[in-house]
Protein backbone atom coordinates (compact mmCIF):
# COMPACT_ATOMS: atom_id res chain seq x y z
CA UNK A 1 0.00 0.00 0.00
CA UNK A 2 3.07 2.41 0.96
CA UNK A 3 4.03 2.76 -2.70
CA UNK A 4 7.75 4.67 -3.25
CA UNK A 5 7.03 7.22 -5.17
CA UNK A 6 9.63 9.77 -6.89
CA UNK A 7 8.81 13.67 -6.49
CA UNK A 8 7.82 13.79 -9.71
CA UNK A 9 5.08 11.07 -9.26
CA UNK A 10 4.06 12.69 -6.16
CA UNK A 11 3.89 16.36 -8.14
CA UNK A 12 2.06 14.54 -10.75
CA UNK A 13 -0.28 13.12 -8.29
CA UNK A 14 -0.86 16.69 -6.46
CA UNK A 15 -1.57 18.55 -9.45
CA UNK A 16 -3.97 15.76 -10.51
CA UNK A 17 -5.73 16.33 -6.90
CA UNK A 18 -5.61 19.95 -7.55
CA UNK A 19 -6.79 19.55 -11.18
CA UNK A 20 -9.88 17.32 -10.04
CA UNK A 21 -11.03 19.27 -6.83
CA UNK A 22 -10.79 23.02 -9.14
CA UNK A 23 -14.05 21.57 -10.01
CA UNK A 24 -15.31 20.10 -6.98
CA UNK A 25 -15.25 23.12 -5.32
CA UNK A 26 -17.86 24.63 -7.49
CA UNK A 27 -19.94 22.10 -6.60
CA UNK A 28 -19.43 17.95 -6.30
CA UNK A 29 -23.11 17.33 -7.62
CA UNK A 30 -22.31 14.16 -10.71
CA UNK A 31 -19.04 14.29 -9.96
CA UNK A 32 -19.14 11.03 -6.89
CA UNK A 33 -20.38 7.91 -7.65
CA UNK A 34 -22.08 7.64 -3.79
CA UNK A 35 -24.74 11.21 -2.75
CA UNK A 36 -23.00 14.49 -1.60
CA UNK A 37 -24.22 17.21 -0.20
CA UNK A 38 -27.55 16.91 1.64
CA UNK A 39 -28.63 13.60 0.66
CA UNK A 40 -25.15 12.49 1.63
CA UNK A 41 -24.96 13.84 5.14
CA UNK A 42 -28.36 12.15 5.64
CA UNK A 43 -27.64 8.83 4.37
CA UNK A 44 -24.89 8.66 6.52
CA UNK A 45 -26.75 10.14 9.78
CA UNK A 46 -25.04 13.32 10.40
CA UNK A 47 -27.03 14.95 13.68
CA UNK A 48 -30.06 16.60 11.86
CA UNK A 49 -30.08 18.98 15.05
CA UNK A 50 -26.46 20.60 13.65
CA UNK A 51 -27.48 20.15 9.79
CA UNK A 52 -30.16 22.47 10.92
CA UNK A 53 -27.81 24.82 12.03
CA UNK A 54 -26.01 25.24 9.25
CA UNK A 55 -26.58 27.37 5.41
CA UNK A 56 -27.66 24.60 3.05
CA UNK A 57 -24.91 26.21 0.79
CA UNK A 58 -22.68 24.55 3.32
CA UNK A 59 -24.46 21.50 2.75
CA UNK A 60 -24.25 21.31 -0.42
CA UNK A 61 -20.30 21.53 -1.01
CA UNK A 62 -20.13 17.73 1.31
CA UNK A 63 -18.65 15.14 -0.85
CA UNK A 64 -17.50 13.04 1.81
CA UNK A 65 -17.39 9.15 2.08
CA UNK A 66 -18.22 8.76 5.65
CA UNK A 67 -19.39 10.38 8.59
CA UNK A 68 -15.89 10.54 11.05
CA UNK A 69 -18.72 11.61 14.02
CA UNK A 70 -20.31 8.58 14.09
CA UNK A 71 -17.26 7.24 15.95
CA UNK A 72 -17.93 9.35 19.18
CA UNK A 73 -18.80 13.04 19.38
CA UNK A 74 -16.79 15.49 19.99
CA UNK A 75 -16.10 17.37 23.25
CA UNK A 76 -16.34 21.01 24.11
CA UNK A 77 -13.39 22.70 24.33
CA UNK A 78 -11.72 20.32 21.84
CA UNK A 79 -8.57 21.69 19.66
CA UNK A 80 -9.24 20.33 16.17
CA UNK A 81 -7.46 19.17 13.15
CA UNK A 82 -9.34 18.40 9.84
CA UNK A 83 -6.81 16.86 7.44
CA UNK A 84 -8.35 17.66 3.87
CA UNK A 85 -11.28 20.03 4.99
CA UNK A 86 -12.71 20.42 1.25
CA UNK A 87 -15.91 22.91 1.35
CA UNK A 88 -15.44 22.26 5.19
CA UNK A 89 -18.54 20.54 6.19
CA UNK A 90 -16.83 18.25 8.95
CA UNK A 91 -14.77 21.73 10.03
CA UNK A 92 -18.06 23.34 10.58
CA UNK A 93 -20.06 20.68 12.48
CA UNK A 94 -16.62 19.84 14.40
CA UNK A 95 -17.03 23.99 15.71
CA UNK A 96 -20.71 23.23 16.45
CA UNK A 97 -19.43 20.35 18.90
CA UNK A 98 -16.46 21.63 20.19
CA UNK A 99 -18.59 25.27 20.57
CA UNK A 100 -16.75 28.45 21.37
CA UNK A 101 -14.17 27.17 23.31
CA UNK A 102 -12.95 25.01 20.97
CA UNK A 103 -11.22 25.38 17.82
CA UNK A 104 -11.29 23.93 14.37
CA UNK A 105 -8.47 24.30 11.54
CA UNK A 106 -8.97 22.69 8.22
CA UNK A 107 -5.76 21.69 5.52
CA UNK A 108 -6.28 21.13 2.38
CA UNK A 109 -4.24 20.45 -0.78
CA UNK A 110 -6.46 22.66 -3.34
CA UNK A 111 -6.91 26.41 -3.22
CA UNK A 112 -9.89 26.61 -4.71
CA UNK A 113 -11.30 23.80 -1.77
CA UNK A 114 -9.63 26.38 0.63
CA UNK A 115 -11.52 29.58 -1.06
CA UNK A 116 -14.67 27.38 -1.00
CA UNK A 117 -14.41 26.83 2.35
CA UNK A 118 -13.78 30.26 3.62
CA UNK A 119 -17.25 31.29 1.54
CA UNK A 120 -19.05 28.67 3.91
CA UNK A 121 -17.21 29.98 7.05
CA UNK A 122 -18.13 33.17 6.44
CA UNK A 123 -21.98 32.22 6.50
CA UNK A 124 -21.57 30.82 9.68
CA UNK A 125 -21.14 32.77 12.84
CA UNK A 126 -18.18 30.82 14.25
CA UNK A 127 -14.91 32.64 15.41
CA UNK A 128 -12.81 29.89 16.08
CA UNK A 129 -12.39 27.82 12.69
CA UNK A 130 -9.73 28.85 10.17
CA UNK A 131 -8.73 27.18 6.65
CA UNK A 132 -5.55 26.76 5.41
CA UNK A 133 -4.24 25.39 2.40
CA UNK A 134 -1.66 22.63 2.85
CA UNK A 135 -0.06 20.19 0.67
CA UNK A 136 2.97 17.84 1.28
CA UNK A 137 2.76 15.49 4.63
CA UNK A 138 4.77 17.93 7.09
CA UNK A 139 2.37 20.13 9.71
CA UNK A 140 3.47 22.52 10.77
CA UNK A 141 2.03 22.65 14.11
CA UNK A 142 3.77 22.11 17.75
CA UNK A 143 3.83 18.02 19.26
CA UNK A 144 0.41 17.77 21.04
CA UNK A 145 -1.57 20.62 19.65
CA UNK A 146 -4.74 18.44 19.02
CA UNK A 147 -7.27 16.49 21.06
CA UNK A 148 -9.14 15.25 17.76
CA UNK A 149 -7.34 14.65 14.23
CA UNK A 150 -10.61 14.02 11.87
CA UNK A 151 -10.26 12.97 8.03
CA UNK A 152 -13.00 12.31 5.30
CA UNK A 153 -11.81 10.71 2.15
CA UNK A 154 -8.61 12.12 2.26
CA UNK A 155 -5.68 9.82 3.50
CA UNK A 156 -6.69 7.23 0.39
CA UNK A 157 -4.90 10.27 -1.72
CA UNK A 158 -1.98 11.26 0.24
CA UNK A 159 1.20 9.72 -1.23
CA UNK A 160 2.79 9.49 2.01
CA UNK A 161 0.31 7.91 4.40
CA UNK A 162 2.96 6.69 6.30
CA UNK A 163 4.65 10.10 7.16
CA UNK A 164 1.04 11.70 7.57
CA UNK A 165 0.03 9.02 9.80
CA UNK A 166 3.57 9.85 12.09
CA UNK A 167 2.54 13.68 11.60
CA UNK A 168 -0.95 13.36 12.75
CA UNK A 169 0.59 11.39 15.68
CA UNK A 170 2.59 13.90 16.86
CA UNK A 171 0.21 17.10 16.43
CA UNK A 172 -2.23 14.85 18.72
CA UNK A 173 -2.35 15.42 22.09
CA UNK A 174 -1.20 12.46 24.45
CA UNK A 175 -5.20 10.61 24.63
CA UNK A 176 -5.97 11.96 21.74
CA UNK A 177 -8.16 10.59 18.74
CA UNK A 178 -7.39 9.83 15.51
CA UNK A 179 -11.01 9.61 13.45
CA UNK A 180 -11.15 8.75 9.44
CA UNK A 181 -13.59 8.16 7.04
CA UNK A 182 -12.17 6.83 4.14
CA UNK A 183 -11.88 4.33 0.99
CA UNK A 184 -9.96 1.31 1.07
CA UNK A 185 -8.80 -0.95 -1.66
CA UNK A 186 -11.09 -4.58 -1.93
CA UNK A 187 -9.59 -5.64 -5.40
CA UNK A 188 -6.04 -6.55 -5.12
CA UNK A 189 -3.31 -4.19 -6.69
CA UNK A 190 -2.03 -5.42 -9.93
CA UNK A 191 -1.07 -2.58 -11.77
CA UNK A 192 2.07 -1.22 -12.33
CA UNK A 193 3.55 1.93 -10.44
CA UNK A 194 3.41 4.74 -13.25
CA UNK A 195 -0.99 2.95 -14.65
CA UNK A 196 -1.09 3.21 -10.35
CA UNK A 197 -0.15 7.11 -10.37
CA UNK A 198 -2.49 7.63 -13.88
CA UNK A 199 -5.44 6.19 -12.13
CA UNK A 200 -4.86 7.79 -8.59
CA UNK A 201 -8.71 8.51 -8.56
CA UNK A 202 -10.79 5.82 -8.45
CA UNK B 1 1.72 -2.18 4.81
CA UNK B 2 -2.30 -1.81 4.88
CA UNK B 3 -3.42 1.18 6.61
CA UNK B 4 -3.87 -0.43 9.92
CA UNK B 5 -0.08 -1.33 10.48
CA UNK B 6 0.66 2.12 9.38
CA UNK B 7 -1.53 3.40 11.90
CA UNK B 8 0.29 1.36 14.67
CA UNK B 9 3.95 2.49 13.37
CA UNK B 10 2.74 5.98 13.23
CA UNK B 11 2.66 5.42 17.07
CA UNK B 12 -1.03 5.05 17.33
CA UNK B 13 -2.82 2.66 19.76
CA UNK B 14 -6.18 0.65 19.56
CA UNK B 15 -6.22 1.15 15.50
CA UNK B 16 -9.27 -0.49 14.20
CA UNK B 17 -11.64 -0.50 11.53
CA UNK B 18 -14.94 0.51 12.51
CA UNK B 19 -17.51 -0.58 10.20
CA UNK B 20 -18.31 0.08 6.65
CA UNK B 21 -19.98 3.49 5.82
CA UNK B 22 -22.27 2.26 2.25
CA UNK B 23 -20.22 4.98 0.34
CA UNK B 24 -18.03 3.36 -2.27
CA UNK B 25 -16.33 5.94 -4.52
CA UNK B 26 -15.88 2.26 -7.20
CA UNK B 27 -16.23 -1.27 -7.53
CA UNK B 28 -12.75 -1.73 -5.96
CA UNK B 29 -12.81 0.17 -3.02
CA UNK B 30 -15.38 0.46 0.29
CA UNK B 31 -16.19 3.52 2.21
CA UNK B 32 -14.08 2.13 5.69
CA UNK B 33 -14.22 4.23 8.89
CA UNK B 34 -10.55 3.81 10.73
CA UNK B 35 -10.22 5.28 14.31
CA UNK B 36 -7.13 4.88 17.09
CA UNK B 37 -5.98 6.67 20.09
CA UNK B 38 -2.69 8.58 20.66
CA UNK B 39 -1.20 5.86 23.07
CA UNK B 40 -0.84 7.20 26.85
CA UNK B 41 1.01 4.35 28.39
CA UNK B 42 3.26 3.13 25.57
CA UNK B 43 5.97 5.41 26.24
CA UNK B 44 5.72 5.57 29.58
CA UNK B 45 8.79 4.59 32.17
CA UNK B 46 10.01 1.30 32.75
CA UNK B 47 9.80 -0.16 36.59
CA UNK B 48 13.63 -0.08 36.39
CA UNK B 49 13.47 3.78 35.29
CA UNK B 50 10.78 4.42 37.27
CA UNK B 51 13.04 3.25 41.24
CA UNK B 52 16.34 4.62 39.83
CA UNK B 53 14.30 7.69 39.88
CA UNK B 54 12.77 7.47 43.01
CA UNK B 55 16.56 6.46 44.51
CA UNK B 56 17.85 9.30 42.88
CA UNK B 57 14.98 11.33 44.81
CA UNK B 58 15.80 10.09 47.90
CA UNK B 59 19.57 10.44 48.10
CA UNK B 60 19.01 13.97 46.78
CA UNK B 61 16.38 14.31 49.71
CA UNK B 62 18.90 13.10 52.10
CA UNK B 63 21.96 14.63 50.91
CA UNK B 64 23.65 16.79 53.49
CA UNK B 65 23.14 20.63 53.50
CA UNK B 66 21.90 23.26 56.17
CA UNK B 67 20.99 19.62 58.05
CA UNK B 68 23.64 16.71 57.76
CA UNK B 69 22.15 13.62 56.57
CA UNK B 70 21.98 11.87 59.87
CA UNK B 71 19.91 14.94 60.97
CA UNK B 72 17.09 14.12 58.31
CA UNK B 73 17.48 10.97 59.08
CA UNK B 74 16.42 11.69 62.28
CA UNK B 75 13.87 14.20 61.53
CA UNK B 76 12.26 11.73 59.45
CA UNK B 77 12.15 9.28 62.40
CA UNK B 78 10.04 11.09 64.68
CA UNK B 79 7.76 12.76 61.63
CA UNK B 80 7.25 8.86 60.69
CA UNK B 81 6.58 8.24 64.41
CA UNK B 82 4.31 11.77 65.00
CA UNK B 83 2.44 10.65 62.33
CA UNK B 84 1.28 6.98 63.30
CA UNK B 85 3.95 5.68 60.21
CA UNK B 86 6.27 2.98 60.47
CA UNK B 87 9.28 4.15 60.49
Amino acid sequence: MELLLAPEDKKKIESGIREKYAKVAAGPEGLFKYPTGRAGLEALSYDPEILKTLPSSVLDSFCGVGNPFSLGPLNPGDAVLDIGSGGGLDSLVAARMVGPGGKVVGLDLSPEMVTRANENLRQTDFANVVFQEFSGEDLLFEDGSFDVVLSNGVFNLIPGKGRMLQEACRVLKPGGRLLIADQILTGTLTKSTPERIDSWFR
Amino acid sequence: MDFLALMKEAGFGGAEMAGDTGFNSSAVTKGTMFRAKKGIGEKAMSVEDGLKKYREFFEMAYADGALDRKMKHLVALGASLGAGCEP
